[in-house]
This record gives structure tokens, C-alpha cells and sequence, in this order.
């Protein structure tokens, strides 16, 4: 049954993993070499990775953008 | 003081800003068990700031600075964590940035932002995880989730589609990668979280709330832990937490 399980839509994400395994396996990420781990290293100064930091100033926690509301008094906290 | 009993694993906190908020008190959390924590966020200054906290502990800690929204960025992230950590045990997804406007003047590099902070860093987040969990079998990948992640106020079309799109991409992860051992939660933190970050983005919120009106950072982190620790045959996929007087 191509839509997967009985009585399931195609676009409800629940296919029946016997017959998508196949696509399933296709499209699997390379997965990593869980190979030996070198024993703790002592915690260092910070790490600066390729791709790290786009936004030097920024912050995950505060984003790039702003709040669109600019007068506190109608944010409304979520 | 960490108790040393856990200083073969390693731990990946992602979004820590604010020295006050979920990340840190994550990380302060993971590092009283003795792994090393690896914090990661985009801002170095408040990384080696908490840092030099966890340090003054007697924690083991590397700060990472790192752009979530990147692939190149996190799987660096997860490869310099393999190459210098002892195991990886448990990753947090904690990036999101809780910002809000109209929608018929939300510009759409706005709305673009917090879905690539807020949902797909968590996508990659935890695809690295979970390539790096599988093989071995064992270990938590958690995300930190809020009240936007089960519906959308007026206001937070951008915030709570990308929190919703979190959840939906950790219950596939979790359906997934389950059965493999790795266990994949969700905390819907559904309330105001008393930290740095919220204090400063709506003044006098403390006030309103009244005393214990906002959850405690320390105590998220404790659930965070708990549910870490679950037996495998009884595991949570997603837990809420909100203060005990929140109107909800």
C-alpha cells in the first residue's frame, strides 16, 4: 500500500517503515565513525570553529532581529 | 564541586547566552556531574563568562563559539567535541529567541531568522547528535520547547512556527532514533522563565508574576537532568513545566 499504513494519509508522516525502508536507507546520513575517544582534555581558552560566528555581536538567546513591538507596555509576554 | 563520577562523558549545551538563563544553569547542572561540558553560542564574551564560573567550580568546560544556524558551524561543533572529549552522553538544544510583532508588518528576513535559530539549528542539532548517539547506542538529546511550541498567539507567528516546527522535527527524531537508544525529549516551558533574558526584554515582569510566578533556571535544568536519568523502559518524550500558579 504506497500510503503506508491502512487508513493513513500519505502526508501524515507515519509510513510503514517495511515498505519505505529501502528510500529510508537511501537517504540515511553517512553515519560518523564512532571510533575511539580520546581520554578528557583539560577545558582551554574558547574554541573558534570554521562557520562559528557570523554574527559576532549576536546571540542565540536574543537573535538577530528585534521585536516588531516597539512599546513594551503591548508585548504581551507568550 | 563536581563529584568526578561522570568525568568519562561529555555533554554539548547549544545556546547559552545570557549567564542567568536555561544554557547556563544547564551547563552548571551537567558540570556538578563531573562531564565535560562543551558550551556553545555565538557570543564569546558570555561563553567565557560562564565558563570561568563553571572553572571556578572545579568544572571541566570548553566554550565553542558557534552559529547554530550553521551546518559548517555545528558540525565542527560535534566533530571537535569527538576529538577532545571523553563520549558524548547528552546534547541540549536550547537556541530560540522569543521575539514577537505584528504579522501584517513582519518583514520576512524577521520571520526567516528566528525559524532558522529556533527550528532548523535544532534539525541540525540534532541530526549531528544523533549521528554521533547511534552508533554507540546511548545517550539524551534534549530541546528546550515553551508555550508558543502548541500555539500560535496573536503576535507570534514567526516564534511559535518555528518553536512548533522544533517540536514536530524532535517527535520524528525521537520516533526515529528511539529504538536505537537515544533517547529525544521535549521541555514545553510553558511560562515566563525567570533569567537575564526575559527580565531585560520586559521590564517589571517580576512584578507581575509575584514571588515563584516564573520558573527558576535551576530547576528546569533539574528536570532536564531527571529526565536524562529515566530507565529506558519508561522514557518521556515531552514533558511541560510551568510555575505552580501560572494560569494556564
Amino acid at each position: 500500500m504506497r500510503n503506508g499504513r491502512r487508513g493513513d494519509s500519505i502526508d501524515n508522516g507515519q509510513f510503514d517503515d517495511s515498505l519505505h525502508g529501502g528510500l529510508v536507507s537511501a537517504n540515511a546520513p553517512p553515519v560518523a565513525d564512532a571510533g575511539p575517544n580520546q581520554p578528557s582534555v583539560p577545558s582551554g581558552a574558547t574554541v573558534q570553529l570554521p562557520g562559528g560566528a557570523t554574527d559576532p555581536e549576536g546571540d542565540l538567546q536574543s537573535g538577530r532581529g528585534r521585536n516588531l513591538c516597539a512599546d513594551s507596555d503591548r508585548a504581551r509576554w507568550e | 564541586m563536581p563529584d568526578g563520577s561522570r568525568a568519562d562523558q561529555s555533554a554539548i549545551v547549544v545556546g547559552v547566552g545570557a549567564r542567568q538563563g536555561v544554557g547556563g544553569a544547564l551547563a552548571h547542572r551537567l558540570s556538578r556531574e563531573g562531564m565535560h561540558v562543551f558550551i556553545a553560542g555565538r557570543t564569546a564574551d558570555r561563553l567565557e563568562a560562564l565558563a570561568t564560573e563553571l572553572r571556578a567550580d572545579g568544572g571541566v568546560v570548553t566554550p565553542v563559539v558557534t552559529d547554530t544556524t550553521s551546518e559548517e558551524a555545528v558540525i565542527a561543533l560535534f566533530d571537535h567535541v569527538e576529538k577532545n572529549g571523553p563520549p558524548l552522553e547528552l546534547v541540549a538544544f536550547n537556541a530560540g529567541n522569543n521575539l514577537w510583532g505584528s504579522l501584517l508588518e513582519m518583514e520576512a528576513d524577521f520571520f526567516e531568522d528566528i525559524w532558522r535559530v529556533a527550528c532548523f539549528g535544532g534539525f541540525l542539532v540534532g541530526r549531528e547528535a544523533a549521528r554521533r548517539l547511534v552508533p554507540i547506542g546511548r545517550g539524551s538529546i534534549l530541546f528546550t520547547g515553551a508555550s508558543a511550541s502548541l500555539r500560535g498567539k496573536a503576535q507570534f507567528a514567526a516564534f511559535a512556527s518555528a518553536k512548533a516546527g522544533l517540536r514536530m522535527v524532535v517527535q520524528s527524531l525521537a520516533r526515529e532514533v528511539g529504538p536505537q537508544g537515544i533517547h529525544v525529549a521535549h521541555v514545553v516551558i510553558d511560562g515566563a522563565v525567570n533569567g537575564e533574558v526575559v527580565r531585560n526584554k520586559v521590564p517589571g515582569i517580576e512584578d507581575r508574576f509575584g514571588s515563584e510566578g516564573m520558573l527558576n533556571v535551576d530547576a528546569i535544568a533539574e528536570a532536564f537532568w531527571q529526565l536524562h536519568l529515566q530507565h529506558r523502559t519508561a522514557w518521556t518524550q515531552e514533558l511541560d513545566l510551568r510555575p505552580f500558579k501560572e494560569n494556564w
